[in-house]
């Protein structure tokens, strides 16, 4: 299994705060690796790192081998678009949008022009999360879970080889978040990368690697 | 650009009653602009080419000086102050010598399409038991025609009458009303500064639109006006016509400059007016400019307030891959669709307009006389409307809009707990 991304040493600070105490982490292709960790330990930081949404203090973030430099913002979004999927707690739709057109954004975003590719991509994402007749509506119109799979769509719209999960779970009933959880066994089964950030125990035991940061520190 | 335009039409359309109010702000705006441009602009210019073509581009006569101190400063230097009690107006020599040399050497010059030699003076009117003060020009009418478009304002085309009948005159529409003449034909009495007696026919009216010249102007043969006012063979005035109006200012001092007498371009002899004009421009213009104004804030309202609202969308489509200046671009972009969609909306609601300031038929009787509203309908307003309402659209939503690509999304994730 080849590395796809790798945090090393990673630091991070604000004011005299210390959020993250030097953590290093390998993620390879067909990973399914859960954070958990109290409130305030750390784990959404890291991702939030390891994501490229935010630099560290101090340390390396490295994707495909090569390390990342956090000051070209073109790159970060290039490599943010194409290589990573991002999935948070709340489903962050566009509400002006429909189930199809928020899938659809990615896309553009990335280039893709021809339109009968996107229309196929976008149906064949709406099927396989069990959307198939929602793709008009608008996010208002949608249940708890089906809003949050629209999200998952969205992350997977560009194929990227690495979907990162903020709490993916935590705004949902047991019934939607069992759903959202098989969505993400379903994936990973097909090779996918998963990194989730949790603080349920038994939704971190069902992944391959489950992860604890505390103070800042990884502990397990 | 694809996806901007995407998200940022949806985001637009998607709040049809805000996008809805400031689209008709800068449609109203452009419309107003438009309207107003087109009825100031309209009055402005036909005043100044009626006035213009028919006075002269340049106009060579005597300067008028009456100073008392002349004999003063003659003895004793420039620098003499003093005050002259008793002094009377003189008599000058009201002439212009050698006119015949300038009506050659100006009638050859590529820059001026014609000269015309005038005798102007004062002199009563009578019809009947009404009499009214009249301004005399004596002129040659195949030379005038060159020089002014007085042609254009004669009545019944009879200029050429007072060549054949030395002893017919054409009169202003308004001093014709004046004294009560309603057609040609009729006989008045020319009563002159010296007390003589003419009666004189009526030939034609002239009819300008300016109530100033058609109140007082009478045209006669200059023949006719020199014997009257005894003055064989003078003129007074030289009235030049040149090719590009924009030059007689220059042209009149280089003139000036050659003959030594004194050349009033057309921008000096309606200076007043030009004054008036520029100021009552800056007040229409201010006006214009604040209804621009308030619909710019109209959208850089609905864009701030946008901006606030929409900070999760901005926050994860900057996650999803989008830079900070596609996030600028797709707010910008909606402040140009409202300033797109209100100036075109703006441009076809100033034209309703000036279609239905031109059938508004009424007597206008004030600088000008017309029917109605004078319009000038050329497209550059539209233009100028249309640009005006793009870059006011563009400044009202570009600081919105770089706010919103300076969100920094982490904070929007953890706020949003």
């Amino acid at each position: 299994m080849s590395v796809i991304l790798e945090g090393r040493d990673i630091r991070k600070s604000i004011g005299e705060s210390e959020i993250l105490n030097g953590i290093s982490i390998q993620i390879s292709t067909g990973d399914f690796i859960s954070i958990v960790g109290a409130s305030g330990s750390g784990k959404s930081s890291l991702m939030y790192i390891l994501g490229l949404l935010d630099s560290p203090t101090s340390g390396d973030v490295i994707i495909d081998g090569k390390k990342v430099d956090f000051g070209d913002a073109k790159l970060l979004s290039k490599i943010r678009n194409k290589k990573i999927g991002f999935v948070f707690q709340f489903h962050y739709l566009i509400t002006e949008l429909t189930t199809y057109e928020n899938i659809l954004i990615p896309m553009l975003k990335n280039g893709v022009k021809d339109r009968e590719s996107l229309k196929q991509r976008c149906y064949e994402l709406i099927e396989s999360l069990g959307l198939k007749g929602k793709e008009g509506r608008k996010p208002y119109q949608l249940s708890g879970g089906e809003q949050q799979r629209v999200a998952i769509a969205r992350a997977l719209a560009n194929d990227p080889e690495i979907v990162m999960a903020d709490e993916p779970t935590g705004n949902l009933d047991s019934k939607n978040s069992a759903m959202v959880m098989d969505v993400f066994l379903g994936l990973n089964e097909k090779g996918r990368s998963i990194l989730m950030i949790t603080h349920e125990m038994y939704l971190a035991q069902e992944t391959k690697k489950v992860l604890e940061i505390k103070d800042g520190l990884m502990v397990s | 650009m694809r996806s901007i335009l995407f998200i940022a039409f949806k985001l637009l359309t998607e709040r049809k009653r805000q996008a809805l109010v400031s689209t008709m702000g800068v449609a109203i705006g452009v419309a107003a602009f438009i309207a107003m441009s087109s009825v100031m602009n309209g009055f402005q210019i036909y005043f100044i080419k009626q006035a213009v073509d028919i006075n002269a581009h340049i106009t060579l006569k005597i300067e008028e000086t009456d100073d008392p101190d002349r004999i003063l400063k003659a003895v004793y230097g420039e620098d003499i102050v003093a005050d002259v009690l008793g002094s009377k107006p003189k008599d000058l020599k009201d002439k212009i010598i050698g006119y015949k040399h300038y009506l050659d050497k100006y009638e050859n010059d590529d820059r001026f399409i014609g000269i015309a030699p005038h005798l102007t003076g004062q002199a009563i009117l009578n019809y009947g038991t009404k009499e009214k003060s009249a301004t005399l020009i004596g002129i040659e009418p195949a030379l005038e025609r060159r020089a002014s478009v007085v042609d254009d304002y004669i009545e019944f085309g009879n200029l050429d009458k007072i060549v054949t009948d030395r002893n017919s005159i054409i009169i202003g529409k308004l001093l014709a009303r004046d004294l009560g003449i309603k057609e040609p034909g009729k006989k008045v009495t020319l009563v002159s500064p010296s007390g003589g007696l003419y009666t004189l026919k009526v030939v034609d009216f002239f009819n300008s639109g300016i109530t100033s010249l058609d109140q007082s102007r009478v045209y006669m043969n200059l023949r006719t006006l020199q014997a009257i006012l005894d003055k064989p063979n003078q003129v007074n005035e030289l009235i030049i016509r040149v090719k590009d109006v924009d030059q007689a200012e220059s042209l009149a001092a280089e003139i000036s400059e050659e003959t030594g007498y004194y050349a009033e371009s057309w921008q000096r002899a309606f200076s007043n007016f030009l004054q008036i004009f520029k100021m009552q421009n800056w007040i229409t213009y201010m006006m214009v400019f604040a209804i621009l104004i308030v619909s710019a804030f109209g959208i850089f309202n609905i864009m701030m307030m946008t901006v606030l609202e929409k900070k999760r969308d901005i926050a994860i489509l900057k996650a999803i891959g989008y830079e900070d200046g596609e996030i600028t671009r797709i707010f910008v972009f909606q402040g140009l669709l409202v300033g797109l969609i209100g100036a075109l909306l703006g441009c076809l609601l100033g034209y309703l307009i000036e279609v239905w300031l031109a059938s508004l038929k009424f007597d206008l009787v004030g600088i000008i006389r017309a029917s109605g509203f004078v319009l000038d309908r050329r497209p550059r307003y539209f233009v100028l409307g249309f640009v005006f309402a793009m870059v006011f659209a563009f400044f009202a939503s570009f600081y919105p809009s770089w706010r919103a690509s300076r969100l920094f999304p982490v904070d929007i994730f953890r706020s949003s707990v």
